[in-house]
């Protein structure tokens, strides 16, 4: 409940739907109580003494629909509001954590999360939060109300809710590991089938793509322990309630032939309030209906929170003015990072990137080269040091202001489930037809689209499989010359192109990128390499050679030696 | 008087008549249903042919979401010519619209003899307005799975129809048939079909009258198998009745039929009868009596559609015996109130005996304890019946898709996997569970609560079926207005899902170009989001009405209304309408949940079919008696290809004839251009397919014949792209071999030059691809090489094998894969072509056809395709090393 206030915006409307609510529940409550007079008359010696009370039942049941009719209405306002206002706040969250923070679990949960959230919000607090006030709240009012009918019959009344509130409780309680436990499975179940799709290749050359031999296998085995046990446990919650719900009956109903008995209530008052104690438990049955929605509820969010309470990256309220005078377009100073404490991946790298020019960066694996183009668009924040993009350290920009300024091809490359034509306008959204072509055929997709039978209207598959390795690259890189930024970064963007290909398409680049664009790319081809106008050589998380191919390569160190290594890589012959 | 005003200006001896008048019965049951309503405004009027006339109409705010589809109608109140203030409803295709503009187009037949929506279309001009309704417009919407293909049955007035669906049958993918009948009057009718598709066929009839021509024209072709076929027939009244009865006999199901008469010869398409008309679409009428002609039977029928009800057959038994006992419970559940009214009968009557109270009150919580045991008991059992059901067909769906074509899962992403071996399953739960229990319960308590009422008192009986009318119309209500959003709130779902996901598996890439409200998720969520504003919001207030109206409260008012003044006036006794009070109430609810289950059932049977299907696709065909390979000396065992054919589809071959012999332990290189088929050829060593024509064979025995285990213990793979799983790496690398010990997985480890790599993991081979293993691409491809290393095949097949690896470690891989590929058979695939120089035999493949072959000097020396590939290779990696040769000559000469 409290998870659920904090993410409502609109305070106003919290108070509109509390009044309502409160009026809602007090005229249900009223409204049974009103059939204790109105019955008792009705089955006295004169019956006609009923009719005002029937005229007070009509006013009541009108004024409850009425009440009921805005409750149900504020209900849907914050759902709505839930709806649009949690969407947001998940988005622009997923914008501000460091990438680091997702692992597979929570990806796919954050993935489920997005996808039924919509519903689940706009619909929660209509159909589970609304009947549940409701529910409890008259059931709680008519046994005050019959206290004032006679102080015994209200106890009882009011312990029989009690305990039946409390039987609720528990059951809900009994069933919550059992339940986690069954959510859980049936995720992994969920991501099994994913990675069956995905791998199917791979695990059926392997004989594992079968239910008795693969990990889906397994995972449905789980899945269907999980819910057996989810099973078992729901029967003790449900005798426990049926049991408390049946002696609460029991108990109201002897209270009430006692009371006849002693001749403390007439004979149509005891039929009166036998009509109305058969009614003043209803609300626990339909609340025990709602039980398992409250449940899937409660664990969306869950997850909601999951997310929201997750550390993002700090970001000023507004960017500074970039320095217009830095020389450089991207630096770093004494830059050290690690992803675990004691294992430094950038041990004190010091760099200058002048604007307009391009650096390239080589090194062994493991060097730190994909880290630091990670570093420079703050997938996470460094440990020591400062990277400063135009002037401005990257910690004091706006994510937005940043990642803005910035095209990036990543070695794995991921496409969406979308056309080639969509894929590439992700570059830049507003771009006309004509500047989306220009790119593509920059990156010489031109050839890829003539081949394929729909064109540049393929459907690209999930992740962009339909297309080769190398196709895939040429899209991102339309992408990311369709967006025109200044800062282009290059993380092996061509490592899967053909030589052939990979020539025209870096003439091409250097032909589309802006003079004012400064390129930082991580590269081993030879040819990438050599026309950099800085050739920056990484090791163990630090600059070991920095300088031009000419100087390097006289200066025969640790580049000169890497060089000679590549070009007997390219001599390799399979056998 | 019309000539004399200019078109823009309305008629005001017309204007009254745009404003409904009278519209009987009909009119106003649509109203209560829910039926808006829009004034059109006609823009143009184009004559297509002398008898067929396109007219264009302004429609405002008629557009607000809701799908259209090929098929949609909406209802015009056409006057009447002799009385201007009648109105008549007439039913015409929306033939187009376009959405922005806020226009549609709607395509009359001028027919003789006129009727007044003829007539009006025939004297319309610019300007003139008309009201129109819209109401629950069946759409085409072919079932799920795919037919297999389309019978469309039409005349001039349907042409709108038919044109549209042809269309978008033409948008499908795997180009199915479509036979078009269509019957005309006038010669130029045969050119009002205007659409194509590439499977379409079809066959004009001239229109006699007599209703059974079209069967006959249909019958005439006697060759068509039309199992899993999906039938639209939209033409005059009687010749719909026949079709459909012959279309019915031929076995297709109500899923596959839609049939609706769309005008009666002879007679005005009358109000009522028109919605009599709308009904048939939902629910067919009893069919007509056989057509006396000479019945053809086409070949057997295999519908799917029935096998959604047969993968459910098993459980019939349960659920009969689960309806029987709840039917009893329902009744049992009723008891305890009948004794609480005679209790309360007793007590007014002056009974004071406590010990009678107590029996009866004992009997009747009694009662109430047992039905709530036995119906636990009933739904404890039913779910565990469900899960037990579940798994084994989860089982079984997977064991299936294991064997398919590799194609399949190319043809759909992972969600739809996922959907099929997932969702639909679950989505079978409330059938199997829920379904039978509540609707028996739904039945069998209302009517025993009505029979027990009206033998009490049947007057106020009576008076209960009021509110009972007024539930049944607004759950009505409900049903039309949220159904209308279902399958586009589906298919924005599987949008939000489908970009998520893509967003969180490229996180790097997506926090820059998929950013801020505007950027692809932003978009897609806003647009979710409008949308079920737009849907839902309106259905609140109907939502809450059917609420309040259904609540007991609600029903003991309005029979206190009733009863009190009876009970005054001496009408009804005290008891009895403590009975009324105490079991009268429930049962609005109870028929809303009739109501609402409606909908999952209909869901679940939709899940039952697609389960059906799916285990019904084409597999791998297994060999029953499988044959061993021969047991040989050496390590590499003989490949031979024999004039394979092969292609995804029949329309586009993708290898044409290839012969080609793998000799044991030799490399075998595969080049050539993009799209030659390489990868094809070499995939289907894997039989991910099998070939079309032609035969593979390992050691002379056909793949086919071999058992799968045998086949993947003869032949591994490495592939580029996505090669590890969420296991261990230990597990990876033991993938094919679980039963490997560790120092045979770190051997190979070594052997593929990643074992330093993997100890430096956290917790070394145990740690987890993907959690806290996170490995390079040309890490993950070592891994995969240490796999095939374990496996330690005859034959090995290498796609592009180096493609990913990242160049530090590229060196690394070549040292790994040259371990690998000594004395095996193995087949390559590269675009390096300089990486092959050494190989056995290079094949070059072009266009699906082998062009050339032979060792790296002969194909150089002979020229052809092999040489420009070569050259082009060359080129570009001279181009590139140029400046650096002379920049190491100059370190030389230092
Ligand atoms: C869902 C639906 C969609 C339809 N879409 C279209 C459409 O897009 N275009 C279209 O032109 N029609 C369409 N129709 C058919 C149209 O509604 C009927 O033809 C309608 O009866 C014509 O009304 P009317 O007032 O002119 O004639 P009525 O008053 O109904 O009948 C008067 C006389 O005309 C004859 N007659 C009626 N229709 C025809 C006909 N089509 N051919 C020959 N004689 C006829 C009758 O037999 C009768 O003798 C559709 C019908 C339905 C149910």
């Amino acid at each position: 409940m409290k998870g659920l206030l904090s993410l409502i915006g609109d305070r106003a409307a919290v108070r509109r739907y509390g009044w309502w609510s409160l009026a809602a529940v007090v005229v249900r409550a009223a409204v049974l109580l009103v059939l204790i007079p109105l019955l008792g008359n009705l089955f006295s010696a004169t019956p006609a003494a009923a009719l005002p009370w029937l005229a007070a039942l009509v006013t009541l049941v009108a004024a409850s629909w009425l009440a009921e009719q805005r409750f149900v209405a504020a209900g849907f306002t914050i759902g709505f509001d839930l709806l649009t206002g949690v969407e947001r706040r998940l988005r622009r969250r997923l914008e501000q954590v460091p990438v680091g923070w997702f692992d597979d679990t929570r990806r796919s949960e954050v993935q489920a999360t997005l996808a039924s959230v919509g519903k689940e919000m706009c619909q929660s607090v209509a159909y589970i939060v609304s009947p549940a006030i409701s529910s409890i709240g008259s059931a709680f009012l008519v046994g005050v109300g019959l206290l004032f009918v006679n102080p015994w019959l209200g106890a009882a009344a009011l312990a029989c809710w009690l305990v039946s509130a409390a039987a609720y409780w528990l059951s809900g309680r009994l069933l919550r590991d059992a339940d986690r436990a069954f959510a859980r499975s049936s995720h992994e179940v969920g991501a099994r089938i994913v990675e069956l799709a995905r791998s199917q290749r791979v695990l059926r050359a392997n004989g594992r793509a079968g239910a008795s031999v693969g990990a889906l296998g397994t995972a449905l085995g789980k899945h269907q322990r999980a819910t057996l046990r989810l099973l078992g446990w729901s029967v003790p919650g449900t005798i426990v309630f049926g049991v408390v719900h049946q002696l609460s009956l029991l108990a109201v109903a002897v209270v009430t032939v006692r009371l006849f008995l002693d001749g403390a209530i007439t004979p149509g008052e005891a039929v009166a309030l036998i009509v109305v104690l058969v009614r003043f438990l209803e609300p626990f049955v339909t609340l025990s209906e709602l039980a398992p929605a409250v449940e899937l509820f409660r664990q969306a969010l869950g997850r909601i929170r999951l997310l929201l309470d997750a550390e993002v990256l700090p970001e000023p309220v507004a960017s500074p003015a970039s320095s217009a005078a830095a020389a450089a377009a991207v630096e770093l100073r004494g830059v050290r990072f690690g992803y675990r404490p004691g294992q430094p991946v950038l041990d004190g790298v010091d760099l200058v990137v002048p604007a307009g020019t391009t650096t390239a960066i080589v090194g062994p694996s493991g060097s730190g080269k994909s880290t630091l183009l990670d570093l420079i668009t703050r997938t996470a924040d460094v440990d020591d040091g400062a990277i400063l993009v135009d002037g401005v350290d990257v910690r004091d920009l706006r994510l937005d202001d940043l990642l803005g300024r910035v095209a990036m091809v990543h070695q794995d490359v991921f496409l969406h489930d979308g056309t080639i034509d969509e894929n590439v306008r992700d570059g830049r959204p507003d771009a006309d037809a004509a500047a989306v072509r220009a790119a593509a055929a920059a990156a010489q997709l031109d050839e890829v689209a003539a081949r394929l039978p729909d064109g540049w209207d393929t459907r690209v598959g999930e992740g962009g499989d339909r297309l080769s390795g190398g196709e895939r690259q040429r899209v991102s890189i339309a992408r990311a010359i369709l967006r025109g930024a200044p800062l282009l970064l290059l993380d092996e963007a061509t490592s899967a192109l053909d030589v052939r290909t990979e020539q025209a398409l870096v003439a091409a680049l250097a032909e589309h990128t802006a003079a004012t664009t400064t390129t930082v790319v991580v590269a081993h081809r030879l040819s990438t390499i050599a026309s950099a106008d800085q050739i920056v050589f990484l090791d163990g998380g630090r600059v070991v050679e920095q300088g031009t191919l000419a100087e390097l390569l006289a200066a025969d160190g640790r580049f000169a030696a890497y060089w000679r290594l590549r070009e007997r890589a390219g001599d390799w012959v399979l056998a | 008087m019309r000539l004399g005003l200019p078109p823009f200006i309305a008629d005001p001896s017309r204007e009254k008549t745009a404003v409904g008048t009278r519209r009987g019965y009909t009119g106003a049951m649509m109203r209560a249903f829910g039926a808006g309503e829009w004034v059109l405004t006609v823009r143009s009027v184009q004559d297509v042919t002398e008898h067929y006339r396109r007219i264009v109409v302004d429609a405002p705010g008629l557009f607000d979401g809701t799908p259209y589809g090929p098929g949609s109608f909406i209802r015009l109140w056409v006057p009447d010519p002799d009385d201007p203030a009648r109105e008549h409803q007439r039913g015409y295709t929306i033939a187009a619209l376009d959405e922005a503009a806020e226009q549609l187009t709607l395509e009359f037949v001028l027919h003789e003899p006129a009727g007044p929506a003829c007539h009006w279309a025939a004297n319309v001009q610019v300007g003139d307005q008309i009201a129109a309704t819209r109401w629950g417009a069946p759409r085409f919407e072919p079932p799920v799975p795919a037919p297999a293909g389309y019978l469309l049955v039409g005349d001039p007035a349907s042409i709108p129809a038919i044109n549209a669906i042809v269309e978008e049958i033409g948008r499908l993918p795997g180009r199915p048939p479509v036979d078009v009948y269509l019957e005309y009057t006038h010669d130029d009718d045969r050119t009002l079909l205007t659409a194509a598709a590439p499977g379409l066929r079809t066959t004009w009839v001239r229109r006699t009258g007599d209703p059974d021509v079209l069967v006959r024209a249909i019958e005439a072709d006697g060759t068509r198998d039309w199992s899993d076929w999906f039938a639209w027939v939209t033409v005059e009244t009687a010749a719909t009745k026949a079709v459909r009865g012959r279309l019915k006999e031929w076995g297709f199901p109500k899923t596959h039929l839609k049939a609706q008469g769309y005008w009666s010869a002879g007679k005005q398409m009358g109000l009522s009868r028109d919605t009599e008309a709308v009904d048939e679409m939902v629910e067919p009428a009893p069919p007509v009596e056989p057509v006396a002609t000479p019945a053809v039977t086409p070949a057997a029928s295999r519908w799917q559609a029935s096998s959604g009800a047969a993968l459910l057959a098993p459980l019939k038994r349960t659920l009969v015996i689960a309806g029987v006992v709840q039917g009893l419970v329902s009744l049992a559940e009723l008891v305890p109130f009948v004794l609480l009214a005679i209790l309360a009968a007793r007590l007014l009557d002056g009974e004071r005996d406590p010990s009678r109270f107590w029996t009866l009150g004992l009997w009747a919580i009694g009662l109430m304890a047992a039905a709530a045991v036995v119906s636990a008991v009933l739904l404890f059992a039913l779910h565990l019946m469900d899960a037990r059901f579940g798994l084994a067909l989860r089982r079984r769906l997977v064991d299936r898709i294991a064997r398919v074509p590799l194609g399949w899962f190319t043809d759909r992403n992972s969600a739809a996997v996922h959907k099929v071996v997932y969702d639909d399953v679950a989505g079978l739960h409330h059938l199997t569970t829920h379904a039978v229990v509540d609707a028996v319960a739904a039945v069998v308590t209302p009517v025993a609560v009505l029979v027990t009422l009206f033998v009490v008192h049947p007057g106020l009986a009576a008076l209960l079926l009021i509110p009972l009318i007024a539930v049944y119309i607004l759950s009505m209500r409900m049903f039309n207005a949220s159904s209308y959003g279902i399958a586009t709130f589906e298919a924005k779902l599987a949008e939000v899902s489908e970009t998520a996901g893509a967003h969180l598996a490229a996180q790097a890439t997506a926090r820059i170009y998929d950013r801020g409200d505007d950027a692809r998720l932003g978009r897609v969520l806003t647009s979710r989001a409008a949308f079920l504003d737009s849907w839902q919001r309106p259905l609140t207030g109907l939502k809450t009405a059917n609420d309040l109206v259904t609540r007991p409260t609600t029903m003991l008012a309005y029979l206190l209304v009733l009863g009190v003044p009876l009970h005054v006036l001496g009408w009804i006794s005290a008891g009895d309408l403590v009975l009324f009070l105490l079991v009268g109430t429930t049962f609005g609810a109870r028929l809303m949940a009739v109501a609402y289950g409606f909908v999952p059932i209909r869901e679940a049977l939709a899940a039952a079919r697609e389960i059906a299907a799916t285990l019904a696709e084409p597999v791998l065909a297994q060999p029953a008696d499988p044959t061993p390979l021969p047991v040989v000396r050496e390590r590499g065992r003989r490949v031979v290809f024999e004039s394979v054919t092969f292609g995804y589809d029949e329309a586009h071959p993708v290898l044409h004839d290839v012969d080609l012999t793998l000799e044991p332990g030799t490399v075998t290189a595969l080049v050539g251009p993009s799209g030659a088929g390489k990868t094809s050829l070499a995939t289907l060593l894997a039989r991910f397919h099998d070939v079309t024509g032609g035969r593979i064979t390992v050691d002379g025995v056909d793949l086919r014949d071999l058992a799968t285990d045998e086949l993947y213990g003869a032949v591994a793979f490495v592939f580029q792209g996505r090669s590890l799983v969420r296991e261990s790496v230990h597990d990876n690398i033991a993938l094919g071999r679980p039963d490997a010990t560790r120092e045979q997985v770190e051997q190979a480890a070594r052997a593929a030059q990643v074992h330093e790599r993997i100890s430096r993991l956290p917790r070394g081979y145990d740690s987890v691809v993907g959690e806290d293993a996170v490995l390079s691409g040309g890490e993950a491809q070592r891994v995969a090489v240490a796999r095939a290393l374990l496996a330690d095949p005859a034959i090995l097949v290498l796609d592009e094998a180096t493609a990913h690896a990242d160049p530090e470690s590229e060196h690394l891989v070549q040292a790994a894969l040259s371990e690998l590929v000594r004395d095996r058979t193995v087949l390559v695939v590269s675009h390096r072509l300089h990486t092959l120089t050494g190989a056995d035999r290079i094949v070059v493949l072009d266009q699906g056809r082998i062009v050339d072959s032979g060792r790296h000097d002969e194909l150089l020396a002979r020229g052809g395709l092999y040489r420009e590939l070569w050259d082009a290779d060359q080129a570009a990696i001279e181009s590139g090393a140029q400046g650096d040769a002379t920049d190491l000559a100059k370190v030389g000469a230092r």
